[in-house]
């Protein structure tokens, strides 16, 4: 059961962090994600917040593109301050495809992954790779090789990811998301490595 | 956080829902591969063609089990280029990879400039575009939309907006480069020049470069054959205020007053005809005229050419002499980018009348002609009758092309709304703020606009003002129309096919023309199915398919490889009188010099330099500042100054300056250069920097733009090309002008240190640029 829950928030981040689209902008409207989130309890997460600035949409259409509109300056393009791009070869390569996300597209091939040929991202972007961890928790036997994507994959470079958005963000939203997430991812390796020292002991 | 269904459920109780609303969400970024996949395949060498510049050199793109571009290597089999390529080409993978690049259809959500989008789908876009494209025909014809395309990879959308019916496409590889020449090469031989210049480099005795600058404007396969043919031992005369890269192998370095070549030019023939040294059987059978020319030189001797170039008139006799010996063997380059001083056409018609009395036009060691390569065109339904021209091509300017258009008439027409309201503009894989100078007149015009869209691969700075921003594959992403190169000696065809696959959503040219005919009724002027189909068409006539030559990337048509006039048979140039027109009526009838006339430029104002501007060989144009390799070999620009004005005015190699142009416009910081290697009256800059868009990391405020210091053009009244070297630009230091005191006019002596390993040339330089007591020998 605790892995149920485990594999729907990584779905929900992975789908947080994809281009926002009508069913996400349901999803949030009618308090569907925040509620999740609120019952994760994760730490430092300021749900409340997200929840009132939530409020002031008067529809979904409206939430859908506000959200469209700040993906597209945070993610795609932003203007006047440095944009976000979310995908792990920019911190490591700044370019497109670089080594490490050859690295990433290895471990999917690995497990019979590859990237969608209707999805235009590159394999190493954010919401691809949460899925990623989201497709592997439905396998068996794939635990550790969650943690070791997460830690290595994942955490390396979202910190980074995290300061550009906190600059150009124009709207609270992806703040609180990445920070989330980043509090999630954390404390999920850590319970992985508490677990594996209670093993050893 | 490690808690159970039941816990999770205690903690929220309103969250009940959620779980199970959250567990049919979908998303899908990834896939399983298909029962029985083996693995990816092997890595591959795909051959295509460059577009880091527009030589479109042979390329071969390695790429390995991912699909991912490694590397790019020349391509062997290439007839030009023989498996070379220049730095840009070698960096072309970190455009394609460049995370700046635009990615997705963008639709503008901000005011103009201000760079605020929102992400759409294609159909979304495309629509827009349409509707709006529609709207504006209804209401004001097909005429008031401008298209602004640049390379092969705009040519499936230039023949939409054929069949959509304006007349108004304009690129400025006509009125910002080379029109001018092939206006004065047309009146004078019946035939432009076309590219690449057609200088039978493997057979000439002696190259004359005007302007010309092989080594900093690369070709990869014109280096070759240039280097080539320094190597077989032909001689060189290079004409440049500047010692640039082909000075620097020269064996006479003619460095005039800028803007005083046509002054030389006369001087010349003045030499060539008066001392009998021209090729008079070639004349007179082939050419019109020569009597009203030699009347014309009479008084144009090299001590009157001195006088106003400030080359000893020793120096002009001595290399009028060296054309005289050498001939018909001699190669006078036709230069490339020719919009100086608005006076080009006729500089471009004089350099043609001394190939002509150089007997080289047509004859092995001189220029080559083009030869026919059949490729046909798809059947397409036909274009409406276009409406008037709203850029003055063929009307105001009567030589400038219709075929490529005037871009600053356009712009101007826009602005202006004269002769008749633009009312959108489509500029395609062209960058019109860098390109065509008065940036801010284009502003302005973009603000007249009722529909701007961009189609590009990288947010220029015009891609902040763009209602519509559609993102084209790169050229390792996608295929493209057939190449053909007709100035080869052996014409040929190269295609250019996908290495890699699309990034993002981005689309090729092919698809986005396609997809917008569709939406405007225009399916009849694209009835192929697919790329592959259209390409396997244009290439029957060659005897083979798209697929035959998938693996080589080239097919050479040597049906008739003989580039030269057999004069055994009459011979026909194509101008009004079936001759070569050294005095042309043509000309007269429109009231203009017949022959080339010297008409001094305005003097530099005291204090002020005249602004020149060039290439580089790690960058093409404003094109390439951003990608990461080359911006790494060449960040910033620098400015040339000559050494002894630089010392008057206490300026330090290396320091940065400011520039404030006639107009009192001021450039961003940028570099001293101190070199006795450039005239006193002038200062340099390789163009393209300072690009002022932020989207480019990079390039982004980088050095400084030469684009936005041209406030002023002298429009070339035959062409309508835009002289651009009319302005003049002082030196700003902490704030403040830096005044020059009295008139400086002795070019300093270049000193160049040679490696002992590379064998010396002999320069010849004016007496008058060298000191006192030191030998020409040091040069
Ligand atoms: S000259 Fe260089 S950049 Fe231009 S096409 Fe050739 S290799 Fe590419």
């Amino acid at each position: 059961m605790q892995e149920n829950i485990r594999n729907i928030s990584f779905k929900t981040f992975a789908k947080l962090c994809y281009y926002p689209d009508q069913e996400l902008a349901d999803l949030l409207f009618d308090d569907v994600i925040t509620r999740f989130l609120s019952a994760l309890e994760i730490e430092n997460s300021n749900i409340n917040q997200l929840t009132s600035w939530l409020k002031t949409f008067k529809s979904k259409e409206e939430l859908l593109e506000t959200l469209q509109v700040e993906y597209t300056h945070l993610f795609i393009t932003s203007f006047p301050s440095l944009h976000a791009p979310m995908f792990k070869s920019f911190y490591y390569e700044n370019e497109i495809l670089g080594m490490s996300t050859e690295k990433v597209m290895d471990i999917y091939d690995k497990f019979n992954f590859h990237v969608s040929d209707d999805m235009a991202e590159p394999p190493d972007n954010l919401a691809i790779m949460l899925e990623f961890v989201y497709r592997l928790s439905e396998l068996e036997n794939t635990y550790e090789d969650q943690i070791s994507f997460v830690k290595n994959e994942i955490l390396s470079w979202i910190e980074q990811l995290e300061e550009k958005i906190n600059e150009a963000a124009e709207i609270p939203f992806y703040p609180f998301i990445i920070n989330t997430i980043i509090h999630y991812l954390k404390n999920d390796v850590t319970q992985y490595e508490i677990k594996l020292a209670g093993a050893k002991l | 956080m490690s808690i159970t269904r039941r816990e999770f459920l205690k903690r929220g109780t309103i969250a009940a829902g959620a779980i199970s609303l959250l567990s049919t969400t979908k998303i899908k970024g990834l896939t399983n591969y298909p029962k029985g996949w083996k693995g990816r395949e092997r890595v591959q060498e795909i051959p295509s063609i460059c577009e880091m510049c527009f030589w479109r050199c042979g390329i071969l793109g390695n790429v390995d089990k991912h699909g991912k571009l490694l590397k790019i290597d020349g391509n062997p089999v290439h007839p030009l280029t023989h498996g070379r390529l220049c730095a840009r080409g070698n960096s072309g993978h970190k455009t394609a990879y460049d995370p700046d690049r635009l990615k997705y259809p963008l639709m503008r959500v901000g005011k103009r400039g201000e760079g605020k989008f929102k992400r759409v789908s294609w159909d979304e876009a495309l629509n827009f575009m349409t509707d709006k494209l529609k709207n504006i025909k209804e209401e004001y014809g097909a005429e008031s939309v401008g298209f602004f395309p640049h390379g092969i990879q705009a040519r499936f959308f230039e023949h939409l907006m054929k069949g959509f019916g304006t007349p108004n496409i304009a690129e400025p590889a006509f009125a910002q480069c080379r029109g001018s020449r092939d206006v004065g090469y047309k009146l004078t031989f019946g035939n432009n020049i076309g590219s690449p210049e057609p200088l039978d480099f493997e057979n000439t005795d002696l190259m004359v470069f005007i302007g010309t600058h092989i080594g900093e404007n690369v070709f990869t396969g014109q280096n070759l054959q240039f280097g080539n043919a320094i190597e077989r031992g032909a001689k060189l005369i290079v004409v440049d205020p500047r010692f640039s890269v082909a000075a620097a192998k020269a064996d006479y370095w003619l460095p005039l007053k800028p803007g005083t070549d046509t002054a030389l030019l006369l001087a010349w023939m003045h030499v060539l005809i008066y001392e009998n040294l021209y090729d008079k059987k070639y004349i007179r059978n082939y050419a019109i005229g020569f009597d009203q020319l030699k009347k014309h030189v009479k008084s144009c001797t090299p001590d009157w050419a001195a006088e106003i170039t400030g080359l000893p008139a020793s120096l002009i006799l001595d290399t009028a002499h060296e054309m005289g010996k050498h001939l018909p063997k001699v190669g006078v380059h036709p230069g490339r980018h020719v919009a100086w001083y608005g006076n080009d056409s006729q500089r471009g018609r004089a350099m043609a009348i001394l190939t002509a009395l150089l007997g080289s036009y047509g004859r092995p060691g001189g220029i080559y002609l083009s030869s026919k390569i059949p490729a046909p065109h798809y059947p397409s339904a036909k274009n409406p009758k276009p409406g008037p021209r709203a850029d003055g091509a063929g009307t105001i300017y009567p030589f400038g092309s219709l075929g490529l258009g005037i871009t600053n008439g356009l712009v101007d027409a826009t602005h202006d709304e004269d002769p008749y309201p633009i009312k959108a503009w489509i500029v395609y894989s062209q960058n019109v703020i860098q390109s065509i100078p008065d940036p801010w007149k284009t502003k302005e015009a973009i603000d007249k606009l009722d529909l701007f869209v961009v189609v590009d691969i990288l947010p220029m700075e015009q891609f902040l003002y763009a209602d519509l921003v559609l993102p084209e594959a790169t050229y390792l992403e996608r295929y493209d129309d057939l190449y053909t190169v007709k100035n080869a000696k052996i014409p040929f065809a190269a295609i250019r096919q996908p290495i890699i696959k699309p990034l993002y959503e981005s689309k090729p040219g092919w698809w986005i023309a396609k997809e917008t005919a569709k939406r405007l009724g225009l399916e009849d002027h694209f009835q192929w199915d697919t790329i592959e189909d259209y390409l396997d068409y244009r290439l029957s006539a060659l005897g083979k398919t798209l697929k035959e030559i998938q693996n080589t990337g080239i097919i050479e048509y040597d049906k008739d490889p003989t580039p030269y006039y057999d004069f055994s048979k009459p011979i026909k140039f194509k101008t009004r009188s079936g001759k070569i027109e050294l005095y042309s009526q043509t000309l007269k009838d429109y009231g203009f010099d017949p022959i080339p006339v010297y008409e001094p430029l305005d003097d530099v104002p005291k204090g002020y330099f005249r602004l020149a501007y060039g290439r580089s060989p790690i960058h093409s144009f404003a094109r390439t500042q951003n990608n990461e390799i080359l911006h790494g070999y060449m960040p910033d620009n620098y400015l040339w100054i000559n050494s002894t004005v630089a010392n008057k005015l206490g300026l330090v190699d290396g320091e940065y300056v400011n520039l404030e142009n006639q107009d009192g416009i001021l450039s961003d910081k940028i570099r001293l250069f101190i070199t006795p290697g450039i005239h006193p009256e002038s200062v340099f800059m390789v163009h393209g920097f300072d690009q002022k868009s932020p989207f480019l990391k990079l390039a982004y405020k980088h050095g400084a733009s030469d684009t936005y210091l041209m406030s002023r053009v002298n429009v070339d009244p035959l062409s309508g090309g835009t002289g651009m070297r009319v302005n003049f630009v002082r030196i700003i230091k902490n704030g403040q002008p830096i005044m020059v005191s009295g008139a400086v006019s002795v070019v300093a002596k270049f000193k160049k240190t040679l490696k002992s390993s590379v064998p010396k040339k002999r320069i010849v330089v004016p007496e008058a640029t060298q000191e006192a007591g030191e030998s020409e020998e040091g040069c």
